[in-house]
């Protein structure tokens, strides 16, 4: 499957590529940086995207053309496309189980099996009373949500004949475990890599999640020979799919090693909280092993990452956004040098004593903790920074985090038109440039190519070095364990009051 | 087609694409069209006052848009800070806003414009100017909860999400957050649309008050001199007249031609009014289609 | 609670502010006494009257708008002596159970208009915007349809070929200027519409007032364009790609096998099985309700406009503005407060559907709800 595609709004190119090829048959894993198009891409070869919106060209045919065309419509009726964002990709006004069978997918003989694979901990019943609900922000959690929307491309799945001529059947899964954990993750592929063996339709994976790779050359070495690993990049405008070197990243991640001031444990604690916090009716209980068998104070020394985990919903970023005074809870203990903090503190106080002082966080989504309607050159604006906010400085702080020229296009162009992995870098540097003694980094590698995270990895590290510390929450537990002693990785687990 | 012509078309193209800047041109057109045509055939006392009423209208309603946004920013600022610190009197505040928003505008409108007669009456009030000014106050106290609202929403919407917190947490002070980052940097756009929405109620507004006071609290003698409007000159005697035979033409067909010639001035009046409220709604439309709002 | 609030500050205006005798009724009684008893000047007569006012603005300029005062409180003192004698209303006299149960006729009518009105409305509101929304997805702008038409017509030769183009090309210029026709009207206010065709029809018939409470005042286009504004925006959200993906039929024409019926938009309860339009349908019909608070709320100012402008003698908004003249506070208030009941009762009715809906869809038990 060949295209070659332009993609443009009325003012700007966003997508140029010429050779986006995809192997029929093939289980194709697309990685690269986020917002640079791969989305778009699949989107615009599936037929989702409106041709009043956008110019879009394929394979020479005007979209409206591409669209009545044969290879969209055999798409369109064979394929299915997981999307990213489950709360946004599911109807509001009806339940889980309507929307699980209507359209194609009708049949409500075919939830059973594959509903028993991804909701293991439901029984029959509880199944039923999960699918009666309505989708709402939190309830179902987003991993849940999640799953339905993957049960639906296996119910479509289901419909294709096995040892049959599949491969124009299209499925594409963008970002299908962004918000499950490795278990279900794991769940997720073995389904997914084991249908493809038996159907072999052609299939697009996109993720950040680079332990996908590890995972799939540990477990499924037979199946190598059919998946292909492509990463999708962009220079001058013009994007490139290459291929991606599996080995160099499995050796890059065999030589990633922990750094950090070895004489740090004998200081005192930067921060020191205490092992029980209750929010929302919740007991969250920190501890050192992941079973919680012995709860323990989570403490921070100077030069040091520390690594909080827990399962998908359990708190890890409500319990940052506590740290961090931004959520108010029942009952928590913090000491951070020598100010106590707890559910009492006022709001003046974590202003005065810690926000851009003691502590900063750099929050997961960079599209909402940035103001995309401001330019790139604005991002330092209002910081209580002591030096002259002038061009050098921004220059000279924005290239720690940019490798490539920072020039006066750059800075003048607005946060919007960055890709994901730029919004992402903007995102750290301002807490950075703060030189707070800690910085909490909620899910820092999120939306990062390869490369970037390398280099994003070795700015924190050089950081540590200099007695800066980090309190890392992060799905990307293969490489944040690397980089993290196994003696300061924290577990949360929770129960309810 | 030549390369000219093809270049030409694309600009037009381009312009009417463009739909709130080429309804602004129609509607500068369109008016100065009206004043050509009425310089031509209009007796010059009626041209006098219908530019006196077109300039009143127009300056009124641009001070209403200046009211509402002093009004409602400075209502948003003080709706957050009770909501921060005081949110008892917070409650009280909201409390007294859905009063004012409850009351339907023309008769809040109406009864300011009791408060103004009879400080005109008194004296207090002498020069044009100030009841203009006066007047613009007035409507802009029923129109500005359309500012306020908007803010508010605007503010809500970057509070859930992690921008408002990743600034705070930056050490990025509430204020240059609410009024730099949220209101002017990512706002100001939305306020733009609701000024020029504002503007086309506020004509709306004052044409249809002004209308009211001039044919129902009017007796044989009037009680008070206010400065002319559209709705005003639409009420006088000439114009209704006016109006009345645009539906005779409607059954005696010939008559349409004598329209724009013995019946100017009521014509022209009610023209102006609805073809600008057409236009603002057209610009409105048209600049959120272009903003993507 | 705002209703008791408010009801509270009126009543308390009204024992502040009791009917007045005769003498503070008239803030220059004094004067008008005075001149009353000037054997020369018959204040019954409108020409006695001009001349004491220019006699006025010859001796004291600058005081033209305190004569203008003084010279209409004779009017109304003297309409008032007249009513008396008669034994009939004076028209500054304060609220009697008479008068109590016209204003309450006068109140239900208003709210049987505004509540017809309104039900009008909010359904040609629905369905234009969502024959809109379907048209525009297959339709040619008009700029785009008169260029293809014109390049037709120059490329083809012979004429005869031509004349289909020629007749596209008037066909969609007559229908712009049409439309273009309908939107003046649609826009104008009432009293132009209303006295456009005053010598043609009653104004006081309750049809008309109907009609021109629909039609007047750009209510239908300024919420049709919202509810526009919602259908596409909620057409863009994630929701419906995924309906696409499931195959759900897609195609925005009016077909009864493919695509969407005709007959199904103008149904009041519009259903679309099947079809992703169903989905975006049900979604903006619950978000519109907000917004319906707003349109409730012009469309009331709509009314009273129309009501007021064209003087209908026996409904609400004539009589409030009958009783500003007099200065009869009491039926004033008592006016204004049964106003803001009909709106505070719209907001109330239309909060509570939104909050059933919000338990529904929100997975709230009925145990949480109490």
């Amino acid at each position: 499957m060949k295209y070659d595609l332009d993609i443009a709004t009325k003012d700007r190119l966003l997508v140029q590529i010429d050779e986006f090829n995809i192997q029929p048959g093939s289980l194709t894993l697309l990685l690269g940086e986020s917002g640079i198009g791969k989305s778009l891409i699949s989107k615009a070869i599936f037929g989702l995207l409106s041709p009043d919106d956008l110019e879009i060209r394929i394979n020479q045919l005007d979209y409206e053309e591409y669209l009545k065309s044969k290879v969209c419509t055999e798409i369109q009726e064979k394929g299915f496309f997981v999307f990213q964002e489950p709360s946004s990709h599911l109807n509001p006004f009806r339940t889980l189980n309507k929307q699980l069978n209507e359209g194609s997918i009708k049949d409500p003989a075919r939830n059973g099996e594959i509903l028993a694979k991804l909701f293991p901990n439901f029984s029959e019943i509880e199944r039923e009373q999960f699918l009666s609900v309505f989708p709402k922000p939190f309830r179902p959690s987003g991993g849940e949500k999640q799953r339905i929307l993957i049960t639906m491309a296996f119910k479509k799945m289901s419909l294709l004949r096995k040892n049959r001529y599949n491969e124009s059947a299209f499925f594409i899964f963008d970002e299908p475990t962004g918000s499950l954990d490795n278990e279900y993750r794991n769940i997720f592929l073995k389904m997914l890599l084991t249908a493809h063996e038996q159907l072999k339709f052609t299939a697009l994976l996109i993720t950040h999640d680079y332990s996908m790779i590890s995972e799939i050359t540990d477990r499924y070495v037979k199946l190598l020979p059919s998946i292909n690993f492509r990463e999708l990049s962009v220079h001058n405008d013009d994007h490139q799919l290459k291929k991606f070197s599996t080995d160099s990243y499995l050796s890059w991640l065999g030589s990633v090693q922990p750094k950090g001031s070895k004489q740090s444990r004998y200081k005192q604690p930067l921060l020191s909280l205490q092992s029980e916090i209750k929010v929302f009716n919740r007991r969250i209980v920190i501890s050192t092993s992941p079973e919680a068998l012995t709860p323990s104070k989570l403490e921070i020394f100077p030069g040091e990452a520390v690594y909080l985990k827990a399962e998908s919903g359990a708190g890890k970023t409500t319990v940052a956004k506590i740290i961090m005074g931004l959520q108010s809870c029942q009952s928590f203990q913090c000491q951070v040098g020598d100010i106590t903090l707890n559910q009492h503190t006022t709001e003046n106080q974590w202003k005065r004593n810690i926000w851009a002082k003691k502590m900063s966080m750099v929050f997961q989504h960079a599209d909402e903790a940035l103001n995309l309607n401001g330019k790139v050159k604005d991002i330092f604006r209002g910081l209580p920074l002591k030096k002259r906010k002038d061009r050098e400085f921004l220059i000279e702080n924005l290239k720690i985090v940019f490798e490539e020229s920072v020039d006066e296009a750059f800075l003048v162009q607005p946060v919007a038109f960055l890709s994901g992995g730029q919004k992402q870098r903007l995102n750290l540097i301002r807490a950075l440039i703060l030189d707070t003694d800690i910085v909490i980094l909620d899910e820092p590698l999120n939306g990062l190519d390869f490369d970037t995270l390398q280099n994003v990895l070795a700015i924190l590290q050089d950081r540590q070095r200099q007695g800066k510390s980090y309190l890392l929450i992060s799905h990307n537990e293969e490489i944040i364990d690397r980089i993290v002693p196994h003696d300061r990785i924290y577990y949360l687990n929770w129960k309810r009051i | 087609m030549s390369e000219n012509k093809k270049n030409q078309k694309c600009h037009f193209l381009r312009f009417y694409e463009q739909k709130d800047k080429y309804w602004l041109s129609i509607w500068i057109l369109g008016l100065m069209m009206i004043w050509i045509w009425n310089l031509i055939y209009l007796n010059k006392p009626a041209l006098k006052q219908l530019e006196s009423g077109f300039l009143n209208t127009l300056i009124i309603s641009f001070l209403v848009i200046i009211f509402s946004i002093l009004l409602g920013w400075s209502i948003t600022l003080l709706q957050y800070l009770f909501e921060r610190n005081y949110p008892k009197i917070q409650i009280i505040l909201i409390f007294l806003i859905n009063i004012i928003r409850s009351i339907p505008q023309i008769v809040g409108i109406l009864m300011g414009y009791v408060i103004l007669t009879v400080l005109i009456q008194q004296g207090v009030l002498r020069s044009d100017f100030i009841i203009l000014i006066f007047m613009a106050l007035i409507i802009a106290l029923f129109v500005f909860l359309e500012i306020f609202d908007l803010l508010r929403e605007r503010i809500h919407y970057f509070r859930r999400l992690d921008f408002f917190d990743a600034m705070r947490v930056c050490g990025i002070r509430e204020r240059y957050i609410i009024n730099r980052e949220i209101i002017w940097r990512s706002s100001r756009i939305h306020m733009v649309n609701k000024m020029i929405a504002i503007f086309g109620i506020s004509i709306f507004l004052l044409c249809s008050v002004d209308f009211i006071i001039s044919v129902g609290l009017s007796t044989d003698v009037s009680s008070v001199n206010l400065p002319v409007t559209l709705g005003s000159l639409l009420a006088k005697i000439d114009s209704k007249q006016d109006i009345l035979a645009i539906g005779y033409s409607l059954t005696h067909l010939g008559y349409i031609i004598r329209l724009p010639f013995e019946h100017l001035q009521g014509i022209s009046v009610s023209f102006i009014i609805v073809f600008t409220l057409v236009c603002m709604y057209q610009i409105g439309n048209g600049f959120a289609r272009r903003h993507h709002l | 609670m705002s209703l008791l609030f408010v009801g509270f500050v009126f009543y308390m205006i009204h024992i502040l502010f009791p009917p007045s005798s005769e003498e503070e009724q008239y803030s220059y009684y004094q004067l008008i006494h005075t001149y009353n008893e000037l054997d020369f000047l018959d204040l019954n007569s409108p020409e006695d009257r001009i001349l004491l006012r220019e006699a006025l603005e010859i001796y004291d300029p600058a005081n033209t708008t305190r004569h203008d005062s003084v010279l209409a409180e004779i009017e109304i003192y003297h309409k008032n002596r007249m009513l008396s004698a008669a034994g009939s209303r004076q028209l500054t006299s304060a609220i009697d159970m008479d008068k109590l149960l016209t204003i309450l006729n006068m109140w239900l009518k208003f709210a049987a208009i505004y509540i017809v009105v309104l039900l009008v409305t909010y359904y040609c509101v629905e369905t234009f915007a969502v024959y809109r929304f379907i048209r525009e997805k297959y339709r040619l702008s008009f700029y785009d349809d008169i260029l293809n038409n014109l390049k037709q017509l120059f490329d083809v030769q012979r004429f005869k070929a031509k004349f289909p183009y020629l007749l596209n090309i008037l066909v969609r210029v007559s229908r712009t200027v049409l439309k273009a026709i309908i939107i003046l009207v649609l826009f104008a206010p009432a009293y132009v519409i209303a006295y456009s065709f005053k010598t043609r029809f009653d104004t006081d018939s309750f049809i008309v007032m109907i009609i021109l409470g629909v039609i007047s005042n750009g209510l239908l286009i300024t919420y049709m364009q919202k509810y526009y504004t919602f259908l596409v925006s909620e057409g863009r959200k994630g929701y419906v790609q995924t309906a696409i993906v499931k195959n759900l039929d897609s195609r925005m024409i009016f077909d009864k096998k493919k695509g969407i019926q005709l007959s199904s938009i103008f149904r009041i309860n519009k259903k679309f099985p099947g079809h992703i339009f169903d989905q975006i349908y049900e979604n903006v019909r619950f978000q519109y309700l907000n917004t319906l608070k707003e349109q409730a709320s012009f469309l009331i100012t709509g009314l009273i406009i129309i009501e007021m402008a064209l003087n209908i003698q026996g409904h609400l908004c004539y009589e409030l503005m009958q009783n500003i003249l007099y200065k009869n506070l009491s039926v004033i208030l008592l006016i204004l407060f049964g106003i803001f009941v009909i709106v505070k009762l719209t907001q109330i009715v239309i909060d509570f559907v939104v909050i059933r809906q919000h338990i529904k869809i929100g997975n709230i038990s009925s145990e949480e709800v109490e």
